[in-house]
């Protein structure tokens, strides 16, 4: 298992760690921390630049950005979770079965993830969010069904390896069934790469969902969310309100970043290949 | 060895596509033309027209490239401009002085292609005398032949061909060559406005037919003030002017309309002088680009109506209280202020203040969230309702209509939930009458009740996505319809506003301007409430 302590060495993990740490920390607490309500219309103080009491300035309607930030943080964190975690839960007996068995059912598999592979991700998402309609369920359903290769692909390999090892070989001898071993021997072996490939992932979804919510295939307004923020606030920039969409941005910047400086982190510590160079 | 001669080759190939993607035009733009014989010379001619400027006016258009250059054809407003620009009609509409500005006016009728015309007693026959000497581009003379055509192609087509059953035409009749005789089913007062919008437009029957039936979508063949000497829907189109126009050549060399969608990037090419017109200014930049030393704003009111429509075969919207609830429940000053920055004026009947006929009698409406409550809880809604608000995601004005709704209505316990969908979905939705509440707006080109309820909201009307179906209505419709006298016609009509306002199929919002940004050295704009830009008397 992860030793923390070694985790923690690498300085540009421990960065990692606590932006997204902080991250999902605002997005818990965004009712408490956040000054306004993110619906609450105040046409009075429209367009305001970032001041004391708006720290991120407002939009047309007068919302307050850094509140509707702050509950931006929760559709995305969220998001993130579950379509990684649909990805997951499909992905990876997906990747085992196929690792596993092999012969043609994990051919046939394997071949079906290749091609859902060959499409460029966000061209599968738009597609998928188009068709199951919009609202975020459709975003949600889309960014996971899209990060499903990666993980069948993944534990296909780890799959493939960890079976040929002897505890394997001895298991089947003493009649231990399949089921059995994938579960308790090839997952738990597998675990590290997945790791960091669920952290890589989630950052990748938050990328992905604020695009299709950029495109208009995602929440519905007026829900607060980073990308329907930065494509709201797209028609204010020539007309100088910057800070409609710089905040946002700031924010699908920061997370994204955290995610991949935890995955690089993690990956270091836990793939089989730098583990074994130590 | 071998994988060595492979990786040599990948690379060699890789440095051979990545020159090739450097040439000047790896993306060849002309020759996707609309014609391309024409489309070397238009590549050739436009780049020192514009730079020499004072002879080109150039236009940024909003909305795409429209649907085609048929005027028979055309249904859209984009393609309606295309018409204005490359055909003539036997009557037009005509245009008044105000305030020291030129200002169209679609329900006055002026002669065009027709000189004179008589109506008979019955007012069923309408006999016109053609001008004489007129002649179309090829040169060949406008005559009675070319009317006669025109009419008969008209009837072919999807959308002259409803207008025409609409205009009660039954039969069109050579007298001689200068005289055309039209016969009409039953009075139709409206006739002469009919004629005069771009549907009714002559064309040169030397140069249609005997091509295919489709060669007037992308080429021009009219008497009009340009003809077409370019189109590339996904970019631009170049109109050239006719310096033997009969109404006089017009002041500049080239029209060339260019398709800008992002509403930013048009602002941005004005400001710049890349384009002299930019159409469709959001309303929210109309006070920072006015201050602007290059550039001149112009807001008109036109006739275009937005509205919520609520479909009456969806619970709850069944119930009378609660459309009129909802009625209540807006709060119109706000709009105005909040989405089109004071770029609107209010809405107090089913058709627009500058309509003929237009009361706003009867309307009892006025922003009352506690009368809205009341009438929610007689209705049996005590606790509110949840319903979709269906809104096209091309315009952002309907967000944030959307968006100020919804924050009201909550104060009922009435939850909005905004259903954003792309047009055609939109389309599919509303025109199919799924969308048991949507927002839509309207423009009537022709600017009169008759034509105005014949569409919105009269049961069979082709635009009634509410499903407004009310006997009293139609009754009234149909009898204004065939009434000679203009004051009974408006009484009519004053019956029929008080009637739908008092059954509340929708909510009002506001009625819109039509903002649209000029350089400051362009003159001759003239502005037409139906909306629809005439390149005519435009130059610089």
């Amino acid at each position: 298992m992860i030793k923390l302590r070694t985790l923690l060495r690498n300085r540009l993990t421990v960065i990692g760690l606590s932006i997204v740490s902080v991250w999902i920390l605002l997005a818990l607490l965004a009712p408490l921390l956040a000054p306004y309500h993110p619906n609450e219309l105040n046409p009075e103080d429209k367009l305001l630049p970032p001041n004391s009491e708006h720290w991120f300035g407002t939009d047309n309607f007068g919302r307050d950005i850094f509140s509707r930030v702050l509950y931006g943080a929760r559709v995305t964190v969220w998001t993130g979770m579950v379509s990684v975690g649909i990805a997951c839960v499909i992905g990876i007996p997906l990747g085992a079965v196929a690792g596993y068995f092999g012969g043609k059912t994990g051919n046939l598999i394997m071949r079906a993830m290749d091609s859902l592979l060959a499409f460029p991700s966000l061209i599968l998402a738009m597609a998928l969010a188009a068709s199951i309609g919009p609202g975020l369920l459709g975003a949600l359903l889309a960014v996971g069904i899209v990060a499903i290769p990666e993980f069948a692909r993944l534990m296909y390999g780890q799959t493939v390896v960890i079976k040929e090892h002897e505890y394997i070989e001895a298991s089947r001898a003493l009649g231990v069934r399949h089921h059995w071993i994938l579960l308790h021997h090839v997952l738990p072996n597998a675990f590290g790469p997945l790791l960091v490939q669920i952290t890589l992932g989630l950052g990748s979804a938050v990328l992905t969902t604020s695009s299709l919510n950029f495109i208009g295939l995602g929440v519905r307004p007026p829900t607060a969310e980073w990308g329907a923020m930065i494509s709201y606030g797209r028609d204010y920039i020539l007309s100088g309100e910057w800070w409609m969409t710089v905040f946002p941005g700031l924010a699908i910047a920061t997370t994204i970043f955290g995610f991949f400086l935890l995955g690089d982190g993690l990956r270091d510590e836990l793939d089989p290949h730098s583990r074994s160079t130590k | 060895m071998k994988r060595q001669k492979l990786l040599v080759f990948i690379s060699t190939l890789l440095v051979v596509l990545l020159l090739a993607g450097c040439t000047k035009s790896a993306n060849p733009r002309e020759g996707a033309g609309a014609s391309p014989s024409a489309s070397d010379s238009g590549a050739q001619s436009s780049q020192p027209a514009e730079s020499a400027g004072a002879k080109t006016i150039t236009i940024a258009y909003s909305q795409g490239a429209g649907q085609t250059m048929d005027p028979h054809e055309a249904g859209d407003l984009t393609s309606a401009s295309y018409a204005f620009a490359l055909y003539d009609q036997l009557v037009t509409s005509g245009t008044e002085e105000k305030d020291g500005k030129t200002i169209g006016r679609t329900d006055k009728i002026e002669p065009s292609l027709a000189e004179k015309w008589t109506v008979s007693d019955d007012l069923k026959t309408y006999t016109f005398t053609l001008r004489d000497g007129v002649k179309f581009q090829s040169g060949n003379p406008v005559n009675a032949d070319a009317v006669l055509y025109s009419f008969e192609r008209v009837q072919t087509k999807g959308e002259g061909g409803s207008l025409y059953k609409l205009a009660n035409i039954q039969s069109v009749n050579k007298i001689d060559d200068r005289t055309v005789e039209f016969k009409l089913n039953a009075p139709n007062h409206l006739f002469l406005k009919y004629l005069a919008t771009f549907t009714f437009s002559i064309v040169d029957p030397s140069v249609a037919k005997g091509q295919p039936d489709d060669y007037l979508t992308r080429h021009s063949a009219g008497s009009g003030p340009f003809s077409l000497e370019k189109w590339d829907p996904a970019s631009e189109a170049v109109f050239v002017a006719n310096k033997n126009y009969w109404k006089g050549a017009p002041k500049v060399d080239k029209v060339i309309v260019k398709y800008v969608k992002e509403a930013s990037n048009r602002e941005l090419m004005l400001e710049k002088g890349d384009v002299d017109v930019a159409l469709d200014i959001p309303p929210k930049d109309v006070e920072s680009l006015k201050q602007k030393d290059n550039v001149v704003i112009q807001s008109d009111s036109t006739n275009r109506i937005v509205y919520l429509g609520m479909n009456a075969k969806f619970k709850p919207f069944d119930q009378l209280k609660v459309r009129q609830a909802i009625n209540y429940a807006i709060d119109q000053q706000k709009l105005i202020q909040s989405v089109m920055y004071g770029q609107a004026s209010p809405m107090t009947s089913s058709i627009s203040s500058k309509s003929p006929a237009h009361t706003s009698e009867g309307n009892p409406y006025k922003f009352d969230l506690e009368k809205a409550k009341s009438l929610l809880k007689e209705a049996g809604y005590e606790n509110g309702f949840t319903f979709d608000l269906v809104v096209n995601s091309s315009t952002q004005d309907y967000e944030d209509i959307a968006v100020l709704l919804k924050a009201d209505l909550e104060k009922i316990g009435v939850t909005l939930n905004i259903k954003k969908v792309a047009p055609a979905q939109y389309r599919e939705l509303v025109n199919n009458k799924q969308a048991a509440a949507f927002l839509g707006k309207y423009t009537s080109l022709v600017n009169d009740p008759s034509y105005h309820y014949g569409f919105l909201l009269d049961s069979k009307g082709a635009s009634n996505y509410t499903g407004y179906s009310n006997k009293q209505v139609d009754e009234l419709l149909a009898k204004a319809n065939v009434e000679p006298d203009e004051a009974k016609r408006t009484e009519l009509y004053k019956e029929v506003q008080k009637i739908v306002t008092a059954d509340a199929p929708w909510a009002y919002l506001y009625e819109s301007n039509l903002i649209a940004g000029f350089s400051k050295d362009v003159k001759g704009y003239i502005f037409y409430p139906d909306e629809i830009i005439r390149f005519v008397s435009l130059y610089k």
